[in-house]
């Protein structure tokens, strides 16, 4: 009688569909999915450690490139923390305009999701849409701050530079042909029986699962938790703005995939509703050895000179303790967790990264599953490398 | 104001010595405990029925250099009956081991194995120990005080191993 | 091969491995700060730049580089390429049998 034995395939870190540099070996008893390992560090940065070595303010560029689609939301996720530590208010307009570039860059986040998960999975018209909708919010943020991916736009205490003229026009007109493209998106795939048939019933994760797993964002809500950051505790401003949380009920790839689409829908509105409010007035707050004099001062009068070069160079000292600050970035929660010791440097700066705790639950999720349901359920959990490894 | 909190008073009710001190600062409250206690309070945490800690939102480790215990582990919890986080502090001295909180969330698992790979803190009942971020094989952990940014070995040539 | 992104010491051997499974001829452009010299990352673990792996024939900086940047960079390597001659294809091969 012969033996059989598992069959060991290693989906190595270089392959077009995990999405970065994962590497998962995984089991197999023909089709069937035993055991699943993912293997992680190969884009271990030690942006952590970096930290350690760079004031305050110089840690913001290393932020943008953490999760590199959502580089806004993880700029305000750092921001807030250090607001919070420091104990400054920020103006009116600074906070909705973080609220509506915050939003920008979650459509921009759940378009590419969308454009790459479509293709995984066989649909590839929608990444060449997706990608063409994506290029006019990345030229919107190009006018507002000077780069696409990495804008680097907030400051501690607000944001560094009001809007140009001319802008309100360009985001204006995004908003309103979004719901056109996203009627698009909707003929293409929601009710295609190819796609319900790959999507459907793959890649299950129940709620208590989720939830003891450390699970957030849209795959948690997809599973019935109706949670999200945003409306439990709420910042900058997003009590003033009027929006429904979407949620599944199975907790399957397809349920991801709907609450992902109507949160698009839901970011859209937010930024017409932002873009209606703008009230006026000053974009940083009013803390002289935290935040920068504006440059015609600073090149005209002694004092402000000086004040721009201490900042710059040394930074401030905030006050001891630890803070905690989270936002809802596109892919779940986001946190910063800051130690400080009273100098100008943290102590520790702690990332709590949504898709690191999104990922250890995918062994969950595919085990019992067919091999090709592997890259749909890697598809629906949206991960970053850049996030896991920081 | 911190005395207040409904999940310090609990504590305090079932077992005063689990509690070394309470701060507050920025409106979080913190609380720190003993290393033999940290299990039974975080499953005290997870069951009661009036608070219900469910989620375990982050574990780290934090190392303070010239103090001693060194090494402090900080877990960060979220109920989502009474919308209320609470983080639990202990101290851990080097060479000495932590308690896996994995039975109770499952979320501990990788984020112990980092504490681990980064700090060098290895955790007693953990199922699968081993490195996470680095190479197996790798020497040294990175994120304590006395390594250094560039890595120990940064003016030599880096020769890769196919 | 594009070597986009940050190259750490834990990928190398495995960009390496791709690199030597590849038919020639073939060329390698660094895209990115990072994979240039390796950006503003001067940490433990990661390589300072892939030219300490692999023979680079592009750099493209920019952190991100724009799109047009890389549409000149597959130029220039179009332009590299009419002027190359058997001959140096030669000192490729001999250069990646003497690194071992």
């Amino acid at each position: 009688m012969a033996e059989t034995r598992l069959m060991t395939i290693n989906m190595g870190p270089q392959h077009p569909a995990t999405h970065g540099v994962l590497r998962l070996v995984l089991e197999l008893d023909g089709e069937v999915i035993v055991k699943a390992t993912p293997h992680i560090g190969h884009l271990h940065r030690g942006v952590e450690k970096l930290a350690e070595a760079k004031t305050y303010h110089q840690v913001i560029p290393l932020t943008d490139r953490l999760d590199y689609t959502n580089a806004m939301g993880n700029n305000l996720a750092y921001v807030l923390a250090v607001e919070k530590l420091l104990g400054i208010e920020v103006p009116k307009r600074a906070q909705y305009l973080r609220v509506m570039m915050t939003e920008l860059q979650r459509i921009a986040a759940h378009l590419i999701w969308l454009g790459t998960h479509a293709l995984d999975i066989g649909a590839m018209t929608l990444l060449f849409y997706n990608f063409r909708e994506r290029e006019e919010i990345l030229k919107i943020f190009e006018e507002v701050s000077g780069g696409r991916l990495t804008p680097t736009y907030l400051r501690i205490g607000g944001v560094s530079k009001d809007l140009p003229d001319g802008i309100e026009g360009k985001i204006k007109n995004f908003v309103e042909a979004f719901p056109g493209h996203m009627k698009e998106y909707e003929t293409l795939l929601t009710k295609n029986v190819i796609w319900l048939k790959r999507t459907k019933e793959v890649g299950i994760i129940s709620k208590e699962d989720a939830i003891n797993w450390g699970v957030t964002g849209p795959t948690l809500r997809g599973s019935g938790v109706k949670w999200d950051v945003r409306k439990a505790f709420p910042y900058s401003g997003y009590e003033d703005f009027e929006f429904d949380i979407p949620t599944g009920s199975v907790g399957d790839v397809y349920d991801r995939y709907y609450v992902r689409l109507r949160e698009m829908e839901w970011s859209n509105l937010i930024v017409k509703q932002a873009l209606d409010r703008l009230p006026e007035g000053p974009v940083l707050a009013d803390d002289p050895k935290v935040v920068l004099p504006p440059k015609e001062m600073v090149l005209t009068d002694i004092a402000s000179l000086i004040r721009h070069f201490k900042i710059a160079s040394e930074g401030f000292k905030p006050p001891q303790g630890e803070v905690y600050a989270s936002v809802e970035a596109s892919k779940g929660e986001l946190g910063f967790y800051i130690v400080s010791d009273g100098s100008n440097r943290p102590l520790r700066m702690r990332i709590r990264p949504p898709s690191f705790l999104n990922l250890s639950a995918l062994p969950k999720m595919i085990e019992g599953s067919l091999i090709a349901d592997v890259v749909s359920a890697i598809g629906s959990i949206d991960i970053v490398l850049g996030e896991i490894d920081r | 104001m911190v005395e207040i909190h409904p999940a310090v008073k609990k504590l305090r009710e079932k077992d005063p010595s689990s509690i070394l001190e309470v701060t507050s600062f920025r409106g979080e409250v913190n609380v720190t405990v003993p290393k033999k206690d940290i299990f039974e309070v975080c499953r005290f945490l997870y069951t009661d029925p009036d608070l219900q800690y469910h989620m375990l939102t982050d574990l780290c480790g934090v190392d303070y250099f010239p103090q001693s215990p060194r090494f402090e582990v900080v877990y960060l919890l979220y109920s989502f009956k009474t919308n209320d986080r609470l983080r639990l502090k202990t101290r851990v001295e080097l060479g000495e081991s932590a308690v896996s909180v994995e039975s109770i969330w499952k979320a501990a698992n990788w984020l112990e194995r980092e504490v681990y790979d980064l700090f060098g803190i290895p955790f007693e009942n953990h199922p699968d120990l081993r490195r996470i971020l680095l190479w197996d094989g790798y020497e040294g952990h990175p994120l304590r005080k006395d390594y250094p940014v560039e890595g120990p070995d940064f003016d030599k040539p880096f020769v890769p191993e196919v | 091969m594009i070597v986009a992104g940050t190259l750490t010491k834990k990928m190398a051997p495995m960009v390496k491995r791709i690199y030597e499974q590849m038919p020639e001829p073939k060329w390698v452009i660094a895209y990115g700060a990072c994979a240039c010299s390796g950006g503003i990352f001067k940490t433990y673990s990661v390589v300072q730049g892939v030219d300490q792996i692999l023979p680079v024939d592009v750099y493209v900086p920019g952190c991100p580089p724009r799109p047009e940047s890389l549409l000149t960079a597959i130029l220039e390597l179009q332009k590299k390429i009419e002027k190359e001659t058997l001959a140096d294809r030669k000192n490729v091969r001999s250069t990646l049998e003497m690194k071992g």
